[in-house]
């Protein structure tokens, strides 16, 4: 195991730090999709078969976590997960068209339904004549006019399937939830109604924990969890540049422990962060099991960034609420970041039954 | 990054498991077991460890000409947790080889290292540190241990508490103030000292933990100047090289997983609640994040110096974990480790662990310490869109 920094993904990373530096922020991801597009950023880890450059998860990680660097709506990881589902899908496949528009830098998506889905508990879709009917509303983060939801449903046997449907089916919610800033994609939802079975492109698995026979949903967590780890960088960065430039008492405000340490925590607490989330990327793009290591280092770092943006709102003082401090918008977009795929708890339960289950099988294995 | 396995990484491994179970290894584990089992609590791991360095397992990273194999840092790394793993106690071997020595072959002479190296890298030898004194812990540049001229050489003088292992030992990385300057990191330096020499008293301040403190009186020491590493009086910034050395974390986070894994193997999915089942996940993952950690800070002693924010963050991380899983695994197991059927040794090694815990957080620097050792490498003027570190990936 050697860990010294790569230099493809350093300058991968360099190349959509500067390429994004120009979208605007706030919660219309219109700039940030034609930043991305304009430096080819969808094709970076999708497959050739796509038009892609397949550079895979650990390059698809990096682009998340420098939307999140800028708190910069996210209109990456839902297009990579219908991306992953058609990697080799010809002209006919449903949803072939959105995958390659997604690769081009034309179609966002947005992902939804995956909280209830994976948790279990969602009502199932009941069977209709052209494919399922939809019981309940999911709400998706209204990043684009345009839109496609990715919806996961729990079909009648238990299955979890991923359904593209168009823009056309979901409406912002009457109630904004940040009417007063506006920073933050509002939610919106997709009505409940029909999902033909020609909008299914693929199958999550069944069972608790989700067998996700394709990787599906630890490659999408795996995003997710990157697109949370550059948040908690891009927050504690502004921290420290606050503190580090206010004065009180006659001296710098980060110059107090009290201020500097719950900060060095959270910087090692992302450390961490970056390894676990890099480690299941690797883990992916190796061929090797991940699916414990994708759904630990999204809970990891989903709690790990929830605690960094709180730190960092803190240690702005008031300012740190006013839409004048960059740091609001990080608090805002967090929560629905955090959760978007299932709370941590969630998942740590998950987590600690794959532990539990691969040390019985360990135990097994040496007896036999 | 490569999270994989090298070949010589896995070749190592599999004959480090090989060696543990020669007989020689084999005997000697089970001897400390047996003296374990009867209740010593510091049993003499010397044997054991010589007979693991028969092998030249015991410092594979150091040259050959110095009893080593010449391998990689993150080769010697997987060597460390092989052994570890298979039952070798690690502190003697931490304190010898991976803090004295490695500072040596750092620092030292070539006629210091040719001295002392093989016979530190062949278990004759053992070596252990002594910088903490009775009035004198985190703000070590305020030491007082002095070291005066004395013909040839210098007498030292002074006392030295909190070390580990100084009975087990023969030589000490003392530091000691041979001169004041400006600023007290200047006119200190650092002596090897042979703890068998006239003058030196050594004693135990018993403690919690099963491995005892213990106090080294130096009473006018007589040492050679060769004892001397690097210039006189200009210590203090070999001493911050060292320090970084002490702080890979790879002791740390193999005590994490050990309890951790020990605290694991009571559970079941049946017979854990979902409350217990998310701590279960929580903890296993810091844990697996302390091994990273850990590995991080060692991928980069092959490339240069380690940088001192990377190995604050390893040993902070590493040792609160490891604290944190041993007060875990108490409640988790409940009065006298007996609510979930825990495998009598599994009990016992949490138990010592438990003890063990708060000296993790102290030793090699403490976690205060290591905070402002990362809150001072804040990028702060320019940190906004400063490449800084911000863009490791
Ligand atoms: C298991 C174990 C093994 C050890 N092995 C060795 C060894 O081999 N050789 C050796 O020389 N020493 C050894 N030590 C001693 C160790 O290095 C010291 O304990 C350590 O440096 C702290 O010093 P202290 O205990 O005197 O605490 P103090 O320095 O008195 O500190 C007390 C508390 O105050 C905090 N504190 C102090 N200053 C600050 C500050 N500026 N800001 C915030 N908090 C602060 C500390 O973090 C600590 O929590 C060992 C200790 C332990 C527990």
């Amino acid at each position: 195991m050697d860990l010294a920094s790569d230099p493809v993904l350093e300058r991968i990373a360099g190349t959509v730090r500067d390429g994004l530096s120009a979208a605007a922020a706030g919660p219309d991801g219109s700039a940030t999709l034609a930043a991305l597009a304009d430096l080819d950023g969808f094709a970076f880890a999708a497959s050739m078969e796509l038009g892609g450059f397949d550079l895979g998860l650990s390059c698809g990680v990096t682009i998340a976590v420098e939307l999140g660097r800028r708190a910069l709506p996210d209109v990456y990881t839902g297009g990579m997960l219908v991306a992953d589902a058609l990697p080799e899908a010809g002209d006919e496949a449903p949803g072939a068209d959105v995958a390659a528009a997604v690769v081009a830098g034309k179609q966002v998506v947005v992902a939804a339904g995956l909280d209830r889905a994976t948790a279990g508990d969602a009502a199932p879709a009941e069977p209709s004549p052209g494919g399922w009917r939809l019981p309940e509303v999911l709400t998706v983060d209204d990043v684009h006019p345009d839109a496609a939801v990715c919806a996961a449903f729990r079909a009648g046997d238990g299955e979890v399937l991923l359904a593209v449907l168009p823009a056309t089916l979901w409406r912002p919610l009457a109630r904004p939830a940040f009417p007063w800033s506006g920073h933050a994609p509002s939610p919106a939802a997709v009505a409940p109604g029909e999902i033909a079975s020609g909008q299914v492109i693929g199958s999550l698995g069944a069972g608790r924990p989700l067998t996700d026979p394709a990787g599906l949903l630890a490659r999408h967590r795996v995003r997710q969890a990157g697109y949370l780890l550059g948040l908690g960088l891009g927050a504690h960065a502004l921290a420290v540049a606050h503190a580090a430039g206010r004065r009180q008492f006659d001296r710098y405000v980060l110059d107090n422990q009290a201020v500097a340490f719950p900060l060095a925590k959270a910087k090692i607490d992302l450390e961490a962060a970056r390894l676990l989330v890099y480690r299941a990327a690797w883990l992916a793009d190796a061929g090797e099991p991940f699916a414990r290591e994708a759904a630990e280092a999204l809970a990891w770092t989903a709690e790990v960034t929830l605690r960094t943006v709180r730190t960092s709102v803190q240690a702005h003082g008031a300012r740190g609420l006013t839409v004048a401090a960059p740091v609001h918008r990080f608090f805002e977009v967090v929560r629905a970041a955090a959760t978007r795929l299932g709370p941590p708890g969630a998942l740590w339960r998950e987590s600690a039954l794959r532990r539990l289950a691969e040390d019985h099988t360990a135990v097994a294995e040496r007896q036999s | 990054m490569n999270f994989g396995e090298s070949d010589a990484e896995r070749g190592l491994r599999a004959e480090v498991r090989e060696v543990l179970r020669t007989p020689p290894v084999r005997g000697a584990l089970d001897e400390l077991a047996r003296a374990m089992a009867a209740g010593e609590r510091e049993p003499d791991v010397r044997p054991l460890y010589r007979a693991i360095a028969a092998h030249r397992l015991f410092a594979a990273s150091w040259p050959e000409e110095y009893g080593g194999r010449g391998v990689s840092h993150l080769e010697a790394a997987a060597v460390i947790e092989e052994l570890v793993r298979g039952g070798m106690p690690d502190m003697l071997q931490v304190l010898s080889v991976q803090i004295v020595g490695l500072f040596l072959l750092e620092a030292g002479s070539p006629a210091q290292k040719a001295r002392y190296l093989p016979a530190l890298a062949s278990g004759e030898m053992f070596a252990t540190v002594l910088y903490t004194e009775p009035e004198v812990g985190s703000d070590l540049a305020s030491l007082r241990a002095t070291a005066v001229r004395d013909g040839e050489g210098y007498r030292l003088s002074g006392t030295k508490v909190f070390g580990l292992k100084s009975g087990m030992s023969d030589i000490g990385l003392c530091a000691v103030r041979t001169g004041t300057g400006t600023t007290k990191y200047e006119g200190i330096s650092l002596f090897l000292v042979d703890l068998h020499a006239d003058g030196v008293t050594r004693g135990n301040i018993a403690s919690l933990a099963d491995e005892q403190y213990d106090r080294v009186e130096l009473d006018g020491v007589w040492v050679g100047a060769d004892t001397l590493l690097g210039a006189e009086g200009e210590g203090w910034s070999l001493l911050t090289r060292c320090l970084a050395i002490e702080r890979t974390g790879l002791d740390y986070s193999l005590k994490a997983a050990r309890w951790y894994d020990a605290t694991l193997s009571g559970l079941t999915a049946g017979t854990a609640d979902d409350a217990l089942l998310e701590e279960a996940g929580r903890y296993g993952a810091a844990v697996d994040a302390a091994r990273l950690l850990a590995w991080n800070s060692i991928s980069q002693l092959g490339r240069g110096p380690l940088d001192p924010t990377s190995a604050a963050i390893a040993k902070y991380h590493t040792s609160e974990t490891a604290q944190q899983v041993a007060y875990w695994a108490a409640l988790v197991h409940g009065h006298g480790y007996g609510l979930r059927g825990l495998a009598p040794g599994k009990a016992a090694v949490l138990e010592a662990g438990y003890r063990e815990g708060p000296g993790l957080t102290l030793s090699a620097g403490t976690s205060e310490m290591m905070l402002e050792l990362v809150a001072s490498s804040f990028d702060r003027p320019d940190v906004i869109g400063g490449a800084g570190d911000g863009s490791r990936v």
